[in-house]
């Protein structure tokens, strides 16, 4: 089950700032699958420091490129 | 004369083309025969051009006439997910949003596949933009499952799946921002690959994740995915995520030997932290027997947490993606059907944080990874954790709830294969394994998805439906 969202309030404001106009059944829907995401983001959230930055997705070395 | 050489694979037909014993012509009206026959059951095509597929036949038998096959692929019907742009033929994306848009140009790899002398006959649905489906309210319904057709072909490469399967063509695009070529390559029993992310072009083709995006072909073996890969490869300078690098003969390793190659298998991406079900995982197991007879060596491999690298993908993919709709969602939400909408939807309910957040995540796991295949020419998973569902029992959430299998090497950027590896018993549904390699390493990929190709009698069983 996914986590709850922390109040009606804060989705408003998320899909406010989204644009979008919803019916009140879209909006408990929406809220549902918030939690997954709520779950996911907190899941990949890490402890970093200010030097990890993340410009570079890939890096294949010349020779990981040769094989 | 060939008796049904719609059930021909790529190498086998353009084999015969090249002596002059299967005409190029008697071929694609024989795939239009057999879409004619079953595509109001399968639903395959958004828009079928048997016109122009016969004009390219007759002039690919002109020139093979005159002066023999450019290659492999001159005069071989392709179909194509219609999220690649082909000039005045209208390129959707499935949606009743661009339900009227009309390219100028083709896609590049629409070029390469022309120039190649493939016989494009029409394009494929797809799930709505690559995302939203299976959906029963866009302008044509979704693509079924030629091994049941009440089972949903998986997705997003819908119409692709299907059409290969049922041999309305002998080869199809598709596109895996998070496991849309493999699947339905899974589900529908072929060999689909998603090369290294840099490999093929993406321009032209309708975006979902600009980081995550992938063309690919989709295929009935893994010689004819290798040849059909091969047309569709080479540096775009328009494209600038597109790599230039020399792009190899991918299968000059096909007959060599895979003894002595290492296989490491993800054993808790399957067995735990999405446990597949039991006629998969006894696939895997064989499938390991398999290697083992060749000669391979098998170890097992530990990555990161499979959610670790879904959510990763699903953060990023729907940020990327909502940044791509947010303009339209707004002005014409009625335009998009329902699971499309809402999917790409989630997107505009994340922050920047999220984001970076994912794109720091995804470094570390491309580490994990890279670190891990250490000494490994491949990583061997599932295709798929599961056979082909109901059509019309797919959650609309399943992304969410459960880790995607195919996913990490769209995270990572890989060149990763599915392909048979058997069929459940009772219902004959395809079951799938995956292999992923080094980046561009994919002729060892398909040196190894041939090996056991051969080594196994999969390929020889066509859906019951065709025998009708």
């Amino acid at each position: 089950m996914p986590t709850p969202i922390a109040s009606e309030a804060e989705m408003s404001a998320f899909l406010a700032r989204a644009g979008f106009t919803l019916t009140p059944e879209q909006v408990a829907e929406y809220a549902e699958a918030y939690g997954y995401i709520v779950e996911m983001s907190a899941r990949i959230r890490g402890e970093r420091s200010y030097m990890a930055e993340p410009a570079h997705i890939f890096s294949f070395p010349t020779e990981e490129s040769a094989r | 004369m060939v008796s049904d050489p719609t059930l021909l694979t790529i190498r086998e037909a353009s084999t015969l083309i090249a002596k002059r014993k299967l005409s190029p012509v008697e071929l694609t009206k024989a795939c239009i025969a057999r879409t004619e026959a079953l595509d109001a059951s399968l639903s395959t095509y958004v828009a079928f051009t048997p016109e122009l597929a016969l004009e390219a036949a007759e002039a690919a038998e002109v020139e093979i006439g005159t002066s023999g096959p450019r290659g492999p692929m001159h005069g071989i019907p392709v179909g194509l997910k219609d999220i690649y742009d082909t000039a005045g033929v209208a390129t959707t994306g499935h949606s009743n949003l661009l339900k009227r848009r009309v390219p100028t140009e083709d896609a590049f790899t629409v070029t390469k596949l022309r120039a190649s002398g493939a016989v494009i006959t029409g394009k494929l649905g797809t799930f709505e933009f690559a995302i939203g489906g299976p959906s029963f309210d866009l302008f044509t319904p979704p693509a079924r499952n030629p091994w049941d057709p009440a089972r949903t072909t998986g997705g997003s490469s819908s119409g692709s799946g299907a059409a290969v399967a049922a041999g309305m063509v002998l080869g199809a695009t598709g596109s895996d921002t998070g496991g849309s070529i493999r699947s339905p390559s899974s589900l529908c029993g072929l060999a689909g690959i998603k090369p290294t992310y840099g490999l093929l072009s993406r321009r032209g083709i309708l975006p979902l994740s600009q980081s995550l995006d992938h063309a690919g072909p989709m295929c009935w073996t893994v010689e004819d995915a290798a040849l059909m890969l091969q047309a569709m490869a080479g540096h775009d300078p328009l494209d600038p995520a597109c790599a230039d690098v020399a792009v190899p003969d991918f299968t000059e390793k096909l007959d060599e030997t895979v003894k002595g190659k290492t296989i490491g298998v993800i054993r808790h991406f399957h067995e735990t932290d999405h446990q597949a079900a039991p006629p998969v995982l006894a696939a895997i197991e064989q499938a390991i027997a398999v290697y083992k007879s060749l000669g391979c060596v098998i170890k097992e491999v530990r990555l990161p947490p499979l959610m670790d690298f879904a959510a990763v993908g699903l953060i990023i993919m729907s940020s990327e993606a909502f940044a791509i709709h947010q303009a339209d969602l707004r002005a014409t939400p009625e335009l998009y059907g329902e699971i499309a909408r809402d999917r790409i939807s989630m997107g505009g309910l994340l922050t920047g944080a999220d984001y970076v957040q994912a794109l720091r995540r995804r470094q570390e796991l491309c580490a994990a990874v890279a670190e891990a295949m250490i000494g490994v020419d491949v990583l061997l998973t599932a295709g798929s954790p599961f056979p082909a569902q109901a059509i019309d029992k797919v959650p609309k959430w399943l992304m969410y709830q459960k880790p995607s299998i195919t996913m990490p090497f769209n995270v990572t950027g890989l060149p990763a294969l599915a392909l048979c590896a058997g069929y459940e018993a009772g219902t004959g549904l395809p079951v799938a394994i995956q292999l992923a390699g080094h980046p561009f390493a994919e002729t060892t990929v398909f040196q190894l998805g041939h090996a056991y190709e051969q080594a196994t009698q999969w390929r020889v069983t066509r859906p019951a439906l065709l025998a009708a």
